[in-house]
């Protein structure tokens, strides 16, 4: 294990939902590394396989959901098939989840330092209970809370939106994770509780080298966040590559499309850029290229599944029509 | 953990989607399950033979002319006077179990459907009226309605059928008085979550009337967990109703329920006549088993409809 | 400024929200306990007039009150205290019969296309019930209005015997236009109307309302969390603050220079397509709790520039230039 592996390398990800009406492809032929210390943002609207694909990294999905194909190499070990008791030792010790709500990682009933502690030895029963507590403590100065002490003794409903999702991200750091997945953590809070807690997190990755995946639906968001990004649409990944390189010359015409629509890159008073129509069913996707009904770049060639392809070193984009690198 | 997947189609195709109204969706879904639709073929075949008893049950077993008291107490199998084969064996009066079976089933149901059927609509409406209003008119039926509740249920059925006395309709009273609290306390429940949802808030700002948002708009929306308490609460009733027949206060003995056959031959148990309360006890265990079985697959089904 | 009159006012409108002491904490404040009855400020002496045709953007965070002002205008809640006028009458002082064709004047569009559209009525009856129970189209007419209507909005008529579960979240959003367009409405109230959908179908539905206010001469008080689509959209922009305005310039003059210490914060903080790998430098402190707003300024806990007079006393909306005005005593200084 060399000092510069990746953190995490993702290879043909594929997981798939057997439901009555017929199979979805969540998540179709995924692929991205992040590096140790890197922030990856992973940007799709909905139904893009987005959220499916930070569950299935560690085993999250549930059925009628599996995880039938790839490989998730996090420090060379495959995830994929790995038994139950290794993922389970793995999740809140070397990897950590963050979800948009932070009532899913709090128990309402618990306080908060019984939370803490609990995570803290449930990885290591060695470490004594007065340790645990002055970790935890720590954890939630870190993440901004003020006195710590007493937040340590209240209860979940004691606390406001914004620092309920603090106190999630503290007890995703407890353990000094290598990777951590965040899932929209931030979409539910205000602008101004968001950007105390895009510091924050930041601030912890820069500081203890965990890498970071970031899943959202706001390009702006991974814009000042992020160092790259994989775009999403219907479970497939259509662009990925260097943040600067993706949004100043995106090759998508999805990606194209998607910050074409921000009102920010429109002319104030003028109709917004559109992407026509919307997202297609999972359970019916067109043939070949599932963006082709809204592209106005499409013709017969797309009818087949165009490949991902990769125009320089970490930039990788998968159309048969993409756009030269130019500004739009 | 699921996803939301989305279903949308462009705006220039407009098919229709099988399956696609409510209801559609929801017989669907509740066939899933193997066991609650063999419950409810067997409450159908309950039903029919109570709806049917008079045309196919071996005999009329309130007619007295037909009954012999030489038939009496016979064992199942057995035969009678006159050559007819008695299925289920024979009450001390020589009445024929079969037949009494499929006339008290006919009774049992009527009585408890009818009398849970009543007392929905009045909790129904009661439920509605202190959501909607709020303040006091809330306060008010919900005090009456915690105080029923906190009386059991046997104790105000004997209660009211002291009061009221015998006779069918009385018993329906009395089990209507026992149930529409419960009605009431879930509709409450369920109108204050609806209410204030941005539909309800649509349906003032469009200036709709009272009265239709809380008939048109409320109402559809509460009946869902309505339906489940319901099945319950029918085979609660039945099940009431047997106990008070049991006791001796229920029906009159013209129109026996399964729950005063059960009683006529409880003296018989100890000395191995053990049929004659016995079959209408299986008979009373079957439809409430049957009953309770679709009430939860009912609620599991619209359960998660609910959530989303 | 034109001469004819707003076409909405609303005049030191506020809206308390009481929890009424229940009968045990009565009896307890009988032996001297002391409790008080909670309040929330929800809305806090409001001023607003919106003329005929303009787009009037009032953008704030959670708990800012802005959703109870946008009820308050569309009618849905009674205001506890000030007048609400519609073209200089007083609303409260009309008959019922007028009172009832300008609440049918003013409607709103709601935030969450799930639960905005009753799950167990078709398209043709969400759409077609209220202009056919006050007389706007007759009963027979009814669907030809409703096919008409959502074409107007960009959905296939044939969908109007669909439910809305059949829809996604964009298709819901249509229909829910197309609901508050059928009694015929002249001011529309966007409650964070595209705040729960993509951003390319968000692209759609604001093109939308834009093409609506061309056709058909609508107003809108468009509310939103969003600067970017509050930006794009509105003439005029209101920041609001704990149940007070605390901002209102014209969309531009917000935009390039804002005076009050939040809207520049708030400006500041907004992620932007251009803006890479910045160094976040949040607003400190958490917003107040309405139960308990802070004395005098609401904002001066989180304000950088804070000092004696903003613990102590009010400020209050002051214009500063012609057609602005802002809510803070840095403005008196000097």
């Amino acid at each position: 294990m060399t000092a510069n592996q990746p953190t995490l390398v993702v290879e043909g990800l594929q997981t798939h939902f057997l439901t009555k009406a017929g199979v979805v492809k969540a998540v179709d032929d995924v692929s991205f590394t992040v590096a140790p210390g890197r922030i990856l943002g992973l940007v799709g609207e909905s139904g893009s396989g987005k959220t499916v694909t930070g569950f299935s990294l560690i085993g999250l999905v549930d059925p009628p959901g599996r995880v039938v194909g790839g490989q998730v190499l996090f420090k060379g070990e495959d995830l994929v098939g790995a038994p139950d008791d290794r993922l389970r030792r793995l999740r809140g010790n070397r990897i950590a989840m963050i979800f948009q709500d932070p009532m899913m990682t709090l128990n309402p009933v618990l306080r908060i330092d019984t939370q803490m502690i609990e995570a803290v030895q449930a990885h290591d029963p060695k470490i004594d209970r007065a340790t645990a507590r002055a970790r935890a403590r720590d954890a939630l100065g870190r993440v901004g809370i003020p006195s710590p002490d007493e937040r340590l003794k209240a209860y979940p409903h004691q606390f406001s939106g914004g620092m309920r999702q603090r106190v999630a991200i503290a007890i995703a750091l407890l353990n000094h994770p290598d990777l951590v997945i965040a899932d929209e953590p931030t979409t539910a809070l205000d602008v101004t509780i968001q950007g105390q807690i895009l510091y924050e997190v930041q601030k912890l990755c820069r500081d203890t080298g965990a890498a970071l995946i970031w899943i959202t639906h706001d390009l702006s968001v991974i814009a000042g966040l992020a160092d790259e990004v994989c775009v999403m649409y219907a479970g497939r990944v259509v662009e990925s590559g260097p943040v600067d390189d993706v949004l100043d010359r995106p090759l998508h015409p999805y990606t194209v499309g998607l910050i074409g629509s921000v009102p920010s890159r429109n002319r104030r008073g003028r109709p917004l850029a559109q992407i026509p129509g919307m997202t297609p069913s999972l359970l019916n996707l067109p043939a070949g290229c599932p963006f082709r009904n809204r592209c106005p770049r499409a013709d017969a060639v797309c009818a087949e599944t165009p490949p991902q392809t990769m125009t320089s070193p970490g930039r990788t984009v998968r159309c048969f029509h993409p756009h030269g690198g130019k500004a739009p | 953990m699921t996803t939301a997947i989305e279903t949308g189609q462009t705006p220039e195709v407009a098919a229709p989607q099988a399956g696609a109204t409510p209801l559609g969706r929801f017989v669907s879904d509740f066939c899933e399950s193997r066991v609650a639709v063999g419950a409810l073929a067997m409450l159908l075949l309950i039903a029919l033979i109570a709806i049917f008893a008079p045309w196919i049950a071996p005999q009329d077993p309130y007619d007295l002319r037909q009954l012999d008291v030489m038939n009496g107490r016979l064992p199942p199998m057995a035969q009678g006077m006159d050559g007819q084969t008695f299925w289920l064996g024979t009450d001390a009066q020589g009445r024929d179990m079969l037949s009494g079976i499929m006339y008290g089933l006919r009774t049992s149901l009527s009585v408890g459907i009818g009398a849970s059927f009543t007392a929905l609509m009045i909790g129904m409406a009661a439920g509605l009226l202190a959501a909607y209003f709020g303040g006091f008119v809330d306060t008010l039926i919900m005090r009456i309605v915690d105080i029923q509740l906190s009386f059991p249920s046997i104790l105000t059925a004997l209660i009211l059928l002291a009061v009221l006395g015998q006779g069918i309709d009385k018993i329906i009273l009395a089990l209507i008085a026992v149930q529409w609290a419960y009605y009431a306390r879930t509709v409450r429940g369920t109108a204050l979550v609806e209410r204030r949802k941005e539909y309800i808030e649509a349906a003032q700002c469009l200036a709709l009337s009272h009265r239709r948002v809380v008939f048109k708009h409320l109402l559809p929306n509460c009946l869902p967990p309505l339906i489940v308490v319901n099945t319950v609460l029918v085979a609660s009733a039945i099940a009431l109703e047997a106990t008070l027949s049991f006791l001796g206060l229920g029906l009159p003995i013209t129109k026996p329920s399964l729950g005063l056959l059960i009683a006529n031959g409880f003296a018989y148990m100890l000395s191995g006549k053990y049929w004659i309360s016995f079959f209408p006890g299986v008979a009373l265990l079957i439809t409430i088993v049957c009953i309770n079985l679709v009430g939860d697959q009912l609620r599991d089904v619209l359960n998660p409809r609910l959530q989303k | 400024m034109s001469a004819a009159p707003p076409m909405l006012e609303l005049e030191h409108v506020t809206k308390r929200f009481v929890r009424p002491l229940d009968l045990a904490a009565k009896i307890a404040n009988l032996f001297g306990a002391g409790l008080e009855v909670e309040t929330v400020h929800a809305v806090d002496r409001v001023d607003l007039a919106v003329e005929e045709g303009e787009v009037v953007g009032l953008v704030g965070e959670s708990g800012c009150g802005k959703s109870t002002l946008g009820r308050i205008v569309a009618g849905i809640h009674q205001p506890t205290a000030g007048t609400r006028r519609w073209r200089s009458r007083e609303i409260a002082a009309l008959s019922p019969a007028e009172q009832r064709d300008v609440e049918l004047k003013v409607q709103m569009i709601f935030q969450d296309p799930m639960s905005s559209l009753n799950p167990r009525l078709r398209v043709i009856d969400l759409v077609g019930e209220a202009p056919v129970v006050h007389g706007v189209v007759k009963a027979a007419e009814r669907d030809a209005y409703v096919e008409e209507l959502l074409r107007r909005v960009g959905l296939d008529a044939g969908f109007k015997r669909r439910y809305p579960h059949q829809f996604s979240g964009g298709q819901r959003a249509r229909i829910g236009i197309a609901r508050a367009l059928a009694v015929k409405p002249e001011f529309l109230v966007c409650d964070e109307a595209v705040a729960a959908l993509d951003v390319s179908i968000q692209a759609q539905v604001l093109n939308l309302f834009m093409a609506l206010r061309q056709d058909l001469r609508l107003t809108y008080l468009f509310i939103s969390h969003d600067l970017g689509v509050v930006e794009h959209l509105s003439d005029r922009v209101i920041i609001m603050y704990l149940g007070r305005f605390v901002e209102i310039a014209p969309t531009e003059e917000l935009f390039r220079s804002a005076n009050h210490p939040y809207t520049q914060a708030l400006l500041a903080e907004v992620p932007r397509l251009e803006v890479r790998k910045r160094r976040f430098e949040p607003v400190k402190g958490e917003i107040p709790s309405p139960l308990h707003p802070p004395p005098g300024c609401h904002f001066h806990p989180r304000c950088p520039h804070a000092f004696a007079r903003c613990r102590a006393e009010v400020p209050a909306l002051k214009e500063i230039a012609p057609g602005r005005w802002s809510a803070c005593h840095l403005n008196d200084a000097g």
